[in-house]
């Protein structure tokens, strides 16, 4: 941590200027309309070194059209560019003498654009604001050839580029990022911002986006537009790597798109841990701009196990719209398949303490290996359909996997003392396939346009999810269980499981039109917008479970017919209800301050018609349920014109879970030789309340003041659904389930965002915190018992970036948790704090050469367990050639200090299981990468 | 006998003068290039400038200021936000009164919908209505003493009895077999004259939006400013007839075409081929004239309403969001959001607190001189305080 500061201050000495006051002056003027005798109000003044068109400074005239820009270079040529909308832009060429330090332009003039003057060429403003939308134009921001969008985003007033790739304006995060108006290769900002080149750009548009259903709700968007001729281009990566321990990694992409179409083709292969579950993944992993302190590239040395995988997949768009009016038009097809096989093998080493005052104290150790060999294909389609008059979304989707797996364990039970109790080896091997064809949408009819309507207005909204699957799973389950206190219960098992699972699900939703002038009348006031809405889930399961035993003697498997079962299950869940909705003005002074009010109730009831049959009669169940689960929020907000704004939420919900059939009539499956579970068919239906408060302040100008937010969530659950377990000397458990009132939990957050941008400098910091507490009841050995958690977490990001080239990443994590049994005798405590710290620092070194190294701590202390600590450091040396910098030679060196660890403790309220789990360790490995990219029509 | 027979022959020779101006009465061009109007400082357009802070207490506070009378020694303020009220200052700015209901009748939630004052009988009217009586005016005296209730006729009060019922929406246009007239003036609840025929083309070709006609007043002739909805043409309408008319004309670009609100194939189109055009002016609202002056907005959906003043003398059209402020106002904003009120020499307008503090943060360095009402104002008040009222005196000789 201390060589990566000294490195830093090494770096920032070396790119420091000192500003001599000696050395700047000044400009000044007004900006006029002199034909119609009037000044530009927030006219564009901008600056430029003549030598390279490189951007000095740039201000707006106020509101008199005046300007005053200091810190102007003496004796540097310079040249000013004073551009407004609607007129031609005027061209300045100026150098500052040392005799007079203050150049007063008077009055520079702007003609209509409607004049016929001669054309002068100028560079279009940094910064403007066009109506509600706030535009940056790329070309008066000066950036190396290679520079991304990325590059260009960290140079704009307002908007700060996180760690982690995240864009906020003025501390609000912009949600969704737009090229052209569409949604770029998935919608995932980071393929826009960290492949395009700035230098295709034309300007940078950031704007908000009022939300449909809550009018005091709105979020920041942001929209690429890109140069004329340049809505055409060509990127992607051809990379490989190899290195030590026989570690490789390749992957190769290439992305095409045009005014209408995108296209992308995809595939991946390595065997260290970095595994993608989509081709968005794919795409974040083969991204152009890989430098920065963002670890995103690096292996994911916290999976569990060594990962092999190969993925590809393939991404497609098209754009059917002619004319877009409006920027959420949208009659957009999309298509996205991907493929991949992972190779898993894990081994793990677990020790689990029963520490329970009702029954004696065992220790029981597992060790297990697993390896599993999984294929997944999925495909979707997405099309969207959006104008003025109503929208459409349908989503079909496929998804095929398969996997075979093959694992064995050995476990021992002893006494705290060490005295063995008994022990059990086993294993298991599997084949499973899967197959789910669904599809999802929505169908919306909007008002007329021009027509009045409420300020909420729901209209005409149907949405539905219609899917089926299948699965097949063939397993073989041996198991030897010992007891070395009472050989009578030794056991062996041989046991094949061959499962037949066919699940259809049906969803549908309707939300009738406003209805409150049918029901109040023509000239209803109320202000209520009142709608009705219904959702129905259909839900059919048949399970084929066919389950056989060895059987020695005849050397054959045969059936096994207490656990031979075809289960045919049928769930209907139909809620309904009246939505109310009112939107209120509570006060407001015009142009000083505003403060509104939206609350929504839902007066909804839920009917649930739960139908097993089974060929073990003991699961033929037939259940009805009926609840009353209304909900209702509150959202309140204060707007303070020109200072800031603050929203609170308030929002009560309540739901109700149903017993499964597992839980009232579970078949006991004996080669589970250490847990044995009960039915109970008395089983109730639990009830949920759940309250959320949440406040957030949002300054107007990040500079003035600081962003921040607060979350309090409270959850209550009645007849909750939970376990009675026994446990006998064997250490063996049975388990059953029954209602107990007593669940409470309770959670605070916090989070705190600020930036400053100084000159060349910029500076993030992030703050969060989280705490919950929760008791949840259950029974041990008969007696009832409360669970009591705790656990408390505080991250700190401060971020440093030093003109665009220097990033340095500091981040400070603290968690503890602990949970304690409440019973009728002696309390146990159990509980773990766990440190992490983290720094990255990414350095140019000279000429395309980087420096990147990035080092985590951890420090982790379960009670009663030794502190277990271990740092991760990882250092690369990145070279790129060319000018375009897409040809890449990349050093890497992972998990340097050898000390990766992955443990996990667990605490059920009666047991103690902390867990060593196999993982990725230290390697070298070298790469090389081709980054193809052509943008525009050919010339 | 000849005398007698020629002097007959004169007067009827001037009533059929008479009539026949009233049947066309004298036309104005009114040429408005909203991309090309003019500017200029406060002290180049104006004769006088004046900032009145209104005083700020919770009794006197203001939240919207719709309209302003001016009086001898009043300023009466309408602020129309719900609950609307009425607000009287003087000439200082310093409050005098309020008033928020009436005495014995318990008022709607949205208060006084409009305001006018009678300036002969020293009177404040106050527009209020109720879903089963229907829209009443109120009237109080200068001091906000209540006087007496009546129903109302007309829903534009010039003074001393004499109104005018001005049918602004074409939805009112029922019958087509009887004859229509869109602006009717009234003595009380007498009916006096009725003028600007309506026409039923437009509701003959398939109405697909309830059409609007705006209108102001011409204050120094308590006539009104009719708009009709199918033109850009200002009828300035009185007790006696349609004195002027005039014609505003913009580019091609910023018109709509000519049949546009006659043309049955425009129906179910109109709505968005005026928003998808932002260009195109759809009407003219906030119309006064005073003297030689013409005011109106010009409605577009193109980077704000053009706020249009315009001189019938000189021809000269201005922009009044270009009139910026110079040394004899500090430097401050001089129109806000556009025109509030009107007497026979001034208009008013008025700016937010917010922005008028704002503003001379912005402008600390050119050492602005402010009046001493201003100058007590920046000590006391802050950007959440009641607005600034502005009176503009206009040059008789522009």
């Amino acid at each position: 941590m201390l060589l990566i500061l000294v490195v830093c201050l090494a770096c920032l000495n070396l790119y420091a200027q000192q500003k001599d006051p000696n050395a700047i002056g000044e400009i000044k003027g007004v900006v006029r309309d002199s034909l119609h005798n009037f000044s530009l109000n927030a006219a564009t003044i901008a600056i430029y070194n003549k030598a390279d068109s490189s951007l000095v400074v740039y201000q707006l005239a106020n509101r008199l059209g005046e300007f005053s820009a200091k810190n102007i270079p003496i004796g540097k040529p310079l040249f000013a560019d004073f551009t407004y909308l609607g007129y031609k832009g005027e061209r300045r060429n100026f150098t500052l003498k040392a005799a007079n330090k203050v150049l007063d332009f008077k009055n520079v003039n702007l003609s209509n654009k409607d004049i016929v003057l001669k054309e002068v060429q100028i560079k279009p403003p940094p910064v403007r604001m066009n109506k509600d939308t706030l535009e940056f134009f790329a070309d008066a921001y000066t950036l190396e050839k290679s520079a991304t969008v990325e590059d260009l985003i960290r140079k704009l007033s307002g908007l700060t580029v996180w760690g982690d790739g995240s864009i906020t304006y003025n501390g609000k995060a912009i949600n969704n990022l737009t090229v052209n108006g569409k949604p770029f290769f998935g919608g995932d900002l980071k393929v826009a911002t960290q492949n395009l080149p700035k230098n295709i750009v034309e300007k940078i548009q950031v704007f908000n986006k009022a939300s449909e259903n809550n009018p005091l709700d709105s979020t920041l968007q942001m929209n690429v537009k890109l140069k004329k001729g340049m809505n055409k281009g060509l990127f992607g990566k051809v990379g490989l790597g190899y290195g030590t321990d026989k570690r490789y990694g390749a992957d190769a992409s290439l992305n095409y798109f045009n005014d209408k179409m995108q296209i992308a083709l995809i595939g991946a292969a390595n065997n260290t841990n970095k595994t993608a579950n989509s081709v968005s993944q794919l795409q974040q992993n083969a991204s152009f701009k890989g430098e920065g302190t963002s670890v995103a590239y690096n292996p994911d040395f916290r999976q569990q196990g060594i990962n092999r995988q190969y993925a590809s997949g393939a991404q497609f768009q098209y754009d059917f719209l002619k004319v877009r009016k409006v920027i959420e038009d949208a009659d957009l097809l999309t298509g996205d398949y991907f493929i991949s096989k992972i190779f898993n093998e894990v081994q793990r080493a677990s020790t689990t303490d029963r520490v329970v005052p009702q029954s004696a104290d065992t220790r029981k150790l597992d060790n297990s290996s697993n390896n599993t060999v999984s294929n997944r294909q999925n495909l979707s389609f997405n099309y969207t359909l959006n104008n003025s008059k109503n929208s459409l979304s349908v989503r079909p989707r496929i998804n095929r996997n398969s996997s075979e797996s093959n694992s064995s364990s050995i476990s021992s039970v002893t006494t705290q003392d060490g005295l063995p109790q008994s022990n059990a080896s086993a294993r298991n091997l599997g084949a499973n396939t899967y197959q789910f064809y669904g599809v999802t949408g929505g169908y919306n009819l909007k008002s007329p346009m021009g027509s009045s309507t409420s300020l909420l207005k729901p209209t005409f909204n149907l949405s539905f999810d219609i899917s089926t699957d299948e699965s097949k799973n063939d397993r073989t389950n041996m198991t030897d269980f010992n007891s070395l206190t009472d050989p009578a219960q030794n056991r062996s098992y041989n046991r094949k499981y061959q499962t037949s699972v066919r699940n259809s699900k049906e969803m549908f939703e309707l939300q009738s039109m406003p209805l409150q002038q049918l029901v109040f009348g023509r000239y209803d006031r109320s202000g209520i917008n009142m709608t009705l809405r219904n959702r129905l889930d259909l839900n059919q399961y048949k399970a084929d479970d066919r389950v056989s035993d060895f059987d020695v003697p005849t050397n054959r498997y045969q059936t096994n017919n207490y656990l031979t079962n075809r289960t045919n299950y049928n769930l209907l869940n139909d809620t309904y209800g009246l939505n109310l909705s009112r939107y209120y003005e509570l006060s407001a002074l015009e142009g000083r301050y505003q403060k509104t009010m939206s609350v929504n109730v839902a007066l909804h009831g839920q009917f649930l018609k739960q139908d097993n049959r089974a060929d073990q009669k003991v699961q033929n169940i037939g259940r009805k349920y009926n609840a009353f689960i209304p909900s209702a929020n509150i959202s309140y907000s204060n707007q303070q014109n020109g200072s800031h704004s603050n929203q609170y939420t308030l929002e009560y919900k309540t739901r109700i879970e149903i017993p499964e059939i597992s839980q009232m009539a579970p078949l006991v499956d004996s080669t589970n030789v250490f847990s044995f579970p009960l039915g109970n068919l008395n089983l109730k239906e639990s009830y949920h309340h759940e309250v959320v408060m949440s406040f957030g302040h949002n300054p107007n100008k990040a500079s003035k003041g600081l962003n921040y937010g607060f979350n309090l969530s409270y959850t209550a659950i009645n007849n909750m659904i939970t376990d009675s377990i026994f446990y006998d000397q064997q250490g063996r458990r049975t388990n059953y389930f029954v209602n107990a009132n007593g669940y409470q939990s309770l959670g605070v957050s916090g989070r705190s965002t600020k930036s400053f941008k100084l000159a060349d400098h910029q500076l993030q910091f992030r703050l969060t915190a989280s705490y919950s507490y929760s008791q949840r009841p259950n029974y041990i050995d008969g007696f009832k018992n409360m669970v009591q958690s705790h656990s408390g977490k505080v991250d700190l990001n401060a971020g440093y970036t030093f003109k665009d080239k220097l990033f340095l990443d500091f981040s400070q994590g603290i968690s503890n948790s602990s949970s304690k049994n409440v019973g009728s005798a002696n309390l146990n405590s159990f509980g773990n704090l766990r440190l992490s710290t983290s720094s990255s620092l990414s350095v140019p070194v000279f000429n395309g050469l980087t420096v990147n190294t990035n080092i985590t701590y951890e420090n982790f202390k379960p009670t009663n367990s030794k502190a277990i600590n271990f740092s991760i450091w990882n250092a690369t040396l990145i070279q790129r050639f060319t000018e375009e910098k897409n040809i890449e030679l990349r050093l890497s060196a992972l998990d340097l200090l050898r000390q990766n660890k992955s443990i996990s403790v667990f605490n059920d309220g009666s047991t103690l299981s902390t867990t060593n789990v196999s993982t990725l360790t230290q390697y070298f490995m070298i790469s090389v990468a081709y980054f193809p990219r052509k943008f525009g029509a050919k010339k | 006998m000849i005398k007698r027979s020629c002097l007959f022959t004169f007067f009827v020779v001037v009533l059929a003068q008479i009539a026949i101006a009233q049947q066309n009465p004298p036309e104005k061009k009114v040429l408005i290039d909203i991309e090309n109007l003019n500017g200029g400082t406060v002290s180049e357009i104006f004769a006088e400038n004046e900032y009145i802070p209104l005083e700020d207490t919770k009794e006197s506070q203001i939240n919207r200021i719709e309209k302003v009378e001016s009086t001898k020694d009043r300023y009466i303020i309408h602020d129309d936000k719900k609950p609307g009220r009425i607000f009287i200052f003087d000439k200082q700015g310093k409050f005098i009164k309020k008033i928020t209901e009436i005495p014995g009748k318990k008022m709607l939630d949205e208060g006084f919908r409009e305001m006018w004052v009678d300036h002969e009988r020293k009177e404040i009217i106050a527009e209020a209505f109720w879903y089963k009586d229907g829209n009443y005016n109120v009237f109080f005296d200068l001091d906000g003493k209540y006087l007496r209730m009546e129903k109302q006729t007309g829903n534009i009060y010039f003074g001393n009895k004499i109104n005018a019922g001005v049918d602004n929406y074409m939805y009112d246009v029922k019958d087509t077999a009887k004859v229509k007239h869109r602006v009717t003036f009234y003595d009380g609840d007498k009916p006096l004259s009725k003028y600007v025929e309506a026409d039923t083309n437009i509701r003959a070709s398939g109405m697909d939006h309830n059409l609007m006609s705006w209108s102001g007043i011409d204050v120094n002739n308590n006539s009104v400013l009719f708009v009709e909805s199918k033109d850009y043409n200002i009828r300035n309408v009185g007790v006696n007839g349609v004195k002027e008319v005039y014609k505003v004309l913009f580019p091609l670009k910023n018109s709509l075409p000519l049949d546009f609100w006659t043309n049955s194939t425009y129906v179910g189109k109109r709505f968005p081929i005026v928003n998808g055009n932002p260009d195109l002016v759809f009407g003219l609202q906030n119309l006064y004239k005073i003297n030689n002056w013409l005011f109106f907005s010009a409605m577009h959906w193109n980077g704000g309403w053009n706020r249009v003043m315009y001189n019938l003398s000189t021809a000269t059209a201005l922009e009044m969001r270009n009139i910026q402020g110079d040394a004899t106002n500090g430097y401050l904003p001089v129109t806000g959001l556009g025109l509030v009120g009107t007497d026979k020499e001034n208009v008013y307008a008025v700016l937010s607190s917010a922005v008028v503090f704002q503003a001379k943060e912005e402008i600390a360095g050119k050492n602005p001189v402010y009046s001493t009402l201003m100058q007590e104002y920046f000590k006391t008040s802050s950007r959440l305080g009641n607005p600034v009222l502005i009176r503009l005196k206009l040059k008789s000789d522009f």
